[in-house]
């Protein structure tokens, strides 16, 4: 058999030659480009490229491609933008608590986020688990700012960045230890754990949100009184202050090392001492544990 | 990255011409499951570099550069997430995805794609590209990113050893013994 031969016959194995229709399963090409462009927020047709909060022809960075649907999916509050924007525009020095409105389910194409709806957005990608998402909320240049001045602060702005090995992953990948990859690490801790609401959020000024964390479901953090205050420039954040408000519920590890013995006991076959836990009371949460940790902690808050 | 109506039309151009072309490749590698994101991951990496994208016929052989490399990092990532979903539920692993339980419909060609799994990952994408995809040398050069030349070679080298894996071996005896000058009597 010659080289021509054997490849007829290699290409007569072929399954998905050109002739054989798709599989149901695999998207139109219409429909494929569509969720190309939410991905990009691109449009390829004569539109042109519409940038959120930028010129039309503005290029997108790599990093704010999943800040449409943020806004698409609607944690944004528009009646609330313009209340606050006439409130402010009226001379008054108070901010009204804007609260919870409707969602309105779409948005203008050129608004940026207020503060406000940066905090609800992080609770909603929390309640996902979509850390990527999240990651187009944060400057990169953000700082962060650890409470220093209550005695249970005080160590925590010791420990700052890297406080705690649980959450010391480089989420984003971009080889450094940065604020977002501690932000992504209490966001994703709070999802395998269930969260159905991580923050309560109130706008206190034109640039500040207050997120008061209260780990709605949460077993490891419910009860522990502690809030971020974000600072949000042109709808990403520059800034977190992180306050503990009192140390009740402080060591949450014996919680996590409850959790860690049910595992032990009850899925021996997991190599709980490496994979998931590196350490007695510690969850190692990363992209490929996530969602291990999160479907055995749901079945350990429904037997506790 | 510029978004002028010329970037768009280009886009719009290599997306209408290879969709397909770009979502059989993935099919061929991937379960079904991963195949969308895969080829959209292929797009999105084309339309971020779209000034780097060539134009006319040599689009696909670049586009498949792309898919070969979003296919290995899917395919790592499956690995990962089946090894630890199968622990979570004391399962052993998912099998890898084995076209040949679709593919196979004659005696030859279960034959051939026995040998063809008997070969390295290199041999079998060259084989594919080759085949399936139906490339020459020099496109599967631009794929690979290697000269048409080593392309070729690595065609040649790769049918060489699947020929070979194909044919049936002779039996031999477990415990070879001397045998005498001259013959056994």
């Amino acid at each position: 058999m010659t080289d021509a031969q054997l490849i007829d016959r290699l290409a007569g194995t072929d399954v998905y030659m050109a002739d054989v229709p798709l599989p149901d399963e695999i998207w139109s090409a219409d429909f494929a480009l569509q969720e190309i462009e939410r991905r990009t927020g691109m449009q390829t047709e004569e539109r042109g490229i519409q940038e959120l909060g930028g010129s039309p022809t503005e290029p997108r960075t790599p990093r704010r491609r999943w800040l449409v649907p943020a806004l698409a999916a609607g944690l944004a509050v528009v009646v609330a933008v313009v209340v606050a924007i006439a409130v402010l525009a009226s001379g008054d020095e108070e901010v009204p608590d804007v609260g919870n409105t409707t969602v309105p389910e779409t948005l203008p194409e050129s608004a940026v986020l207020t503060p406000l709806e940066v905090g609800e957005t992080l609770n909603r990608f929390t309640r996902e688990g979509n850390w990527e998402a999240a990651r187009e909320l944060y400057d990169d240049v953000a700082t962060f700012k650890p409470d220093s001045t209550t005695p249970v602060g005080r160590p925590m702005a010791e420990l700052a960045f890297g406080d705690n090995f649980n959450y010391a992953f480089d989420w984003d990948g971009d080889g450094t230890y940065s604020i977002f990859d501690r932000e992504a690490g209490y966001l994703m801790n709070a999802y395998v754990a269930g969260v159905t609401d991580r923050f309560s959020c109130t706008q206190t000024d034109a640039t500040t949100v207050v997120c008061d964390i209260v780990s709605a479901g949460d077993p490891f953090q419910e009860g522990i009184a502690h809030s971020n205050t974000y600072t949000v420039v042109d709808g990403r954040i520059a800034e977190l202050t992180y306050e503990w408000v009192d140390d009740s519920g402080f060591f949450t590890r014996d919680r996590k090392i409850e959790y860690q013995d049910w595992v032990r006991a009850n899925r021996g076959e997991l190599n709980v001492d490496d994979g998931l836990f590196p350490h007695l009371g510690s969850l190692l949460v990363t992209p490929e544990t996530a969602e291990v940790h999160r479907e055995l902690i749901a079945e350990w808050k429904a037997q506790r | 990255m510029g978004a002028s109506p010329t970037t768009n039309m280009k886009f719009r151009h290599i997306y209408d011409e290879y969709f397909e072309a770009v979502t059989r490749y993935c099919l061929r590698r991937l379960p079904v499951a991963d195949v969308n994101d895969a080829t959209a991951e292929v797009f999105l990496v084309a339309w971020k570099k779209i000034d780097h994208v060539p134009s006319g016929p040599e689009a696909l052989p670049w586009l498949y550069g792309v898919a070969r490399n979003v296919v290995r990092n899917a395919a790592r990532s499956t690995r990962r997430s089946g090894r630890l979903t199968g622990r979570l539920r004391g399962l052993a692993p998912p099998p890898p995805p084995d076209p040949s339980a679709v593919i196979v419909r004659r005696r030859e060609d279960e034959e051939l794609f026995s040998a063809m799994a008997q070969l390295s990952e290199d041999d079998q994408e060259v084989l594919r590209l080759r085949a399936y995809e139906g490339l020459t040398a020099p496109e599967i050069g631009a794929v690979l990113d290697i000269s048409a030349e080593a392309a070729k070679k690595r065609v040649t080298r790769a049918l060489t050893r699947l020929r070979k894996a194909a044919m049936p071996q002779p039996k031999v005896s477990p415990h070879p013994r001397a045998i005498p000058e001259g013959g056994e009597r």
